[in-house]
């Protein structure tokens, strides 16, 4: 027991302070709000895979450019939110502080919101910065981040001034997620920009992969899961008036997911052109992962027993408790991903899709709404309006859920086996790519449907809230909360003596070790736990990243490999523009049926130059890594990007018919060549006219297209954006064909000196 | 006021108990990680078996059941025409040209980009071995891209049989005819079956 102060008779003075519930109020609306409209985007997405009419050859509705709008809406707008209300909320309460900064409050709320709007603006209109979940172009992501150190600095200070000595297990959760989110997001957003609303990303290639990759696997645990396990932890217990089943459990359920997260991303590069033992490494972690992700449903699950009655009649715990259980199988179901044969079946099919939405719509979505409706009346302080229409829409979000993510599942499993089937000569059984397309039609139709269910319930989930904000009282009640402040001096109490006998100082040791005294002293030394955080972050990261930079051999040149000439280079421009990679892979891997399929393997040395990389993650299209082997017609390319369903029968790709009337920006390919040399391409720009280049590589063009098809003759399609990107896609994958150009003495390669650009 | 002991301790009225990790939880986390150590070890020392290792092993395997059935086939007339009634390797070849030429030539034969092929009218091709020339080469000028290097010869002639056939089934709404008449092709022996090959 703590020494107590000599003088009981003359109490400690409490201080008197009131929670800023204001705060965290605007937050939950906003939550419900952008929660819709990426949802809605989602559907509509899901839906143009289904019936690509409803592309309505508008370029701001083309898959390619919507998807963005759906995974950044969501997870800013609608996981961000929710979990700022639940962090304001609760940590408030568990440090029993005030908030401290008001205008931080603010500025944070409003400045969150601004970046949402302004990506849902910017990325319909092609302003992206090619990477998933990091799209918003640089102005966007430097005011994320700004908002981002608003709430971590009202957070850490309200740590700083807490009343309650001992830090509950949600604040570590939320403590790691705040400095970590921080890392991952400026590491992986680091570009160069080129423009207002334009960049290239600092890193190429294979190692563009991987950090994007560490930052994505990154972003989904420490942005969205941690903070909402965090929230459970405060939340479960608080609704069912139930104590926590295991501390010593979220020790262990804290600490693993926190030393081994960060090492698991580099499953996503299971095949690929990066090397093999970062994906060995992606594997292990990520099984590693399995057991600690388990200990969190245990523990939340196990804190359950004896509620029954309350979660009849809380609709909060309903919703917990699947998200839990969804939170589990997402979690078993991940490790399984990452084994490199479930990989070489699985990648770029829909089954990590749908593993994504048993997450995305089961875990993060079921909590939030729990987390909405368990809110919603303590902070507008009025009765929900109707538990009933909250308990319905439990019923209808998992069915939307179920019917979701199941006909996915079948449709990547589906696809797998049918990319990978040869017959008995071992040619490939399912040749065409499209009449593997017409299969999944259906199964699309049904996840559609199961959206528009989810999507409704998130609809009725506005309508409870709005109609039990409607009944708050004129003026909030701002109860006030009285509570000493911390003690100055504070002697932990001591460890109790081992009970063991006749055993080596080693056994002591490591069941102190277990008891876990060692870490309630941790716990009430916010700056040691941040420390050891940054450290274990940092060594995780390094790990990775420091070889994949430093040591060359993991990354080995190709002669033949050439910088991309100015005119393909705008092309590039225009293929992240529209998203390409959304539905389009650039990936081959060694993998006899995938060769066969659409060339020779692809090496990391030919994306050396690849400012962001554009490997993709989804094969809804063919992979493109060699379509400039495959597809050598200028006049195909044209036809298929202008109207695709005239090439190609029975195809889902949107149309892209402004292509041909859109005048390309050649005053901007200087720009773009001289940030790419600023990034280390060796372009010799000091001499060479970019412009000019592009302008003689396009009328090139455009004179084997009326070579092929006299119909061009004369349309000046040499000046309109598809001879860029045209000419880029004749350029995807034939370098490792050709031999290699003569190099210079300093090892720089000099390309264009005196203006001659060859063309490929 | 005396702070309390942990357990006694609640957090807004949250309180915790401090109930023992399952064993079966502890061991299975133990047993991933001896096991996930255990394969790094072996993985950085003996340089594991990447995934170029089992390619190349699976690149041989299938390269020997192709050509085990047909070996080396020569690129002349009567191999051509000879395969051109071997349902096991037209069966091969249609999925072949769906991946590779269906694009242009559509699925059928009929033409969009490229040349009707089911017509009797051919550009630059007068006999069969014209066509496992320009599969080969391909037509620079107007787009085609030449597959050898991408496709074995043993593929080359066999597609040429394909292509040859595609006569007996005109498509329905084919592009224009394109070049010249040729002369129906004439017939040839059917070239001798395959060898039994062991099942895939």
């Amino acid at each position: 027991m703590g020494a107590a102060p000599a003088a009981d008779a003359d109490p400690i003075p409490k201080d008197r302070f009131a929670y800023d519930d204001r705060i965290a109020g605007r937050f939950a609306a906003a939550t419900i709000v952008w929660g819709l409209v990426g949802m809605l985007a989602g559907v509509w997405a899901a839906l143009e895979l289904a019936a690509p009419a409803l592309n309505f050859d508008l370029p701001m509705l083309t898959f390619g450019r919507l998807r963005p709008v759906h995974t950044n809406v969501l997870i800013l707008g609608f996981a961000g939110n929710a979990i700022f209300a639940a962090v304001y909320y609760s940590a408030q309460r568990l440090l029993k502080v005030s908030l401290p900064s008001r205008v931080l409050g603010h500025l944070h709320f409003w400045c969150w919101q601004a970046v949402i709007a302004g990506a849902s603006i910017t990325l319909p209109l092609g302003i992206t910065q090619g990477k998933e979940y990091a799209e918003p172009a640089w102005p966007l992501d430097i005011a994320l981040t700004v908002a981002w150190l608003c709430f971590a600095i009202n957070f850490f200070v309200a740590v700083a001034r807490r009343r309650q000595r001992h830090l509950y297990v949600s604040l570590w959760f939320y403590l790691a997620a705040i400095i970590a989110v921080f890392v991952l997001y400026v590491v992986n957003n680091l570009a160069l920009p080129a423009g207002a609303m334009k960049s290239y990303s600092l890193f190429a290639g294979a190692r563009d992969a991987l950090v994007q990759w560490w930052y994505g696997f990154g972003i989904v645990v420490f942005l969205l899961t941690m903070p909402l396990l965090g929230a459970m932890y405060y939340f479960l217990p608080k609704a069912a008036g139930r104590p926590l089943h295991s501390r010593r459990l979220a020790i262990v359920h804290f600490w693993s997911l926190v030393v081994l997260a960060l090492l698991a991303g580099a499953h996503h590069l299971h095949h690929t052109a990066a090397p093999a033992w970062l994906a060995a490494l992606g594997m292990v972690f990520s099984i590693m992962l399995w057991m600690p992700s388990l200990a969190g449903v245990i523990n939340g699950l196990l804190t359950l027993r004896g509620a029954g009655e309350k979660i009849a009649e809380e609709p909060a715990l309903k919703f917990f408790i699947a998200g839990l259980v969804f939170y589990g199988i997402s979690a078993f179901e991940g490790p399984i991903l990452s084994l490199g044969s479930v990989n070489a079946l699985a990648h770029y099919t829909n089954w990590p899709i749908a593993h994504v939405h048993i997450g995305g719509l089961g875990w993060v979505g079921l909590m939030i709404f729990g987390l909405l409706y368990w809110l919603a009346p303590r902070l507008f302080q009025a009765d929900l309006f109707s538990r009933r229409l909250a308990g319905a829409h439990f019923w209808i979000a998992a069915a939307g859920a179920l019917m979701w993510v199941f006909p996915i599942y079948a449709a990547g499993v589906l696809e797998g086996l049918m990319w990978r089937a040869v017959d008995s000569t071992g040619s490939l059984a399912y040749g065409g790519w499209l009449e593997i397309t017409a299969r999944l039609t259906p199964l699309y139709w049904i996840r559609a449907l199961g959206g528009v269910l989810y999507l409704f319930g998130a609809a009725m989930c506005l309508v409870n809230l709005l109609l039990t904000w409607r009944g708050r009282p004129a003026v909030y009640d701002e109860p006030v909360q009285e509570a000493p402040p911390l003690a100055g001096r504070y002697v932990d109490p001591p460890a109790p003596a081992s009970r063991l006998e006749n055993v080596i100082g080693l056994a002591r040791a490591l069941e102190r070790l277990g008891q876990g005294h060692w870490h309630r002293r941790w716990e009430r030394l916010p700056g040691r736990m941040a420390g050891v955080v940054v450290i274990a972050i940092a060594l995780a990261s390094l790990i990775q990243i420091a070889p994949m930079l430093l040591i060359r051999s993991n990354v080995p040149i190709i002669d033949s490999v050439q910088p991309y000439t100015p005119l393909e280079l705008a092309g590039r421009d225009i293929y992240i523009a529209e998203g390409c990679f959304n539905c389009h892979s650039q990936m081959i891997r060694p993998i006899p049926h995938e060769t066969q399929r659409f060339g020779s393997y692809s090496r990391a040395g030919e994306f050396i130059y690849d400012h962001p990389f554009q490997w993709g993650s989804r094969r809804i299209g063919p992979d493109l890594h060699r379509i400039g082997r495959r597809n050598t017609s200028v006049l195909w390319h044209v036809a298929h990007l202008r109207r695709p369903a005239e090439t190609s029968d029975g195809t889902i790709m949107p149309a892209f018919p402004w292509l041909l009337e859109e005048e390309l920006d050649f005053d901007r390919v200087r720009a773009a060549v001289e940030a790419m040399a600023a990034l280390g391409v060796p372009y010799e720009i000091g001499r060479a006219d970019p412009a000019g280049e592009a302008r003689r590589q396009a009328g090139e063009m455009s004179a084997r297209l009326a070579g092929e098809d006299a119909t061009y003759k004369g349309a000046e399609i040499e000046n309109k954006q598809i001879i860029a990107l045209v000419a880029y896609l004749l350029r995807l994958g034939t370098d490792i064909g050709k031999s290699a150009p003569a190099a210079d003495d300093d090892d720089r390669l000099i390309i264009g000196a005196g203006g001659d650009w060859e063309l490929r | 006021m005396k702070e309390s002991a942990p357990g006694a301790e609640d957090y807004d009225g949250i309180r915790v108990c401090d109930h023992p990790v399952p064993p079966w939880w502890k061991w299975l986390f133990v047993i991933t990680i001896g096991y996930g150590m255990a394969f790094l070890l072996w993985h950085f020392i003996t340089g594991g078996s990447t995934a170029r290792d089992a390619y190349e092993a699976a690149l041989a395997a299938q390269a020997e059941q192709r050509t085990a059935a047909y070996g080396e086939l020569a690129a002349d007339e009567a191999t051509i025409l000879g395969h051109i009634d071997d349902e096991a390797a037209m069966a091969g070849m249609a999925g072949l040209f769906k991946s590779k030429c269906a694009q242009c030539h559509r699925v059928d034969g009929g033409g969009s980009i490229g040349p009707n092929l089911t017509d009797d009218a051919w550009i630059r091709v007068t006999h069969v071995t014209d066509i496992a020339r320009i599969i080969g080469e391909g037509v620079a000028v107007k787009g085609m891209p030449g597959w050898e290097g991408m496709l074995t010869p043993t593929q080359i002639v066999l597609l040429s049989s394909y292509v040859a056939r595609l006569q007996r089934h005109p498509a329905f709404d084919g592009k224009k005819a394109e070049g010249e008449v040729v002369a129906p092709w004439p017939r040839a022996a059917p070239a001798s079956p395959p060898e039994e090959t062991p099942g895939p």
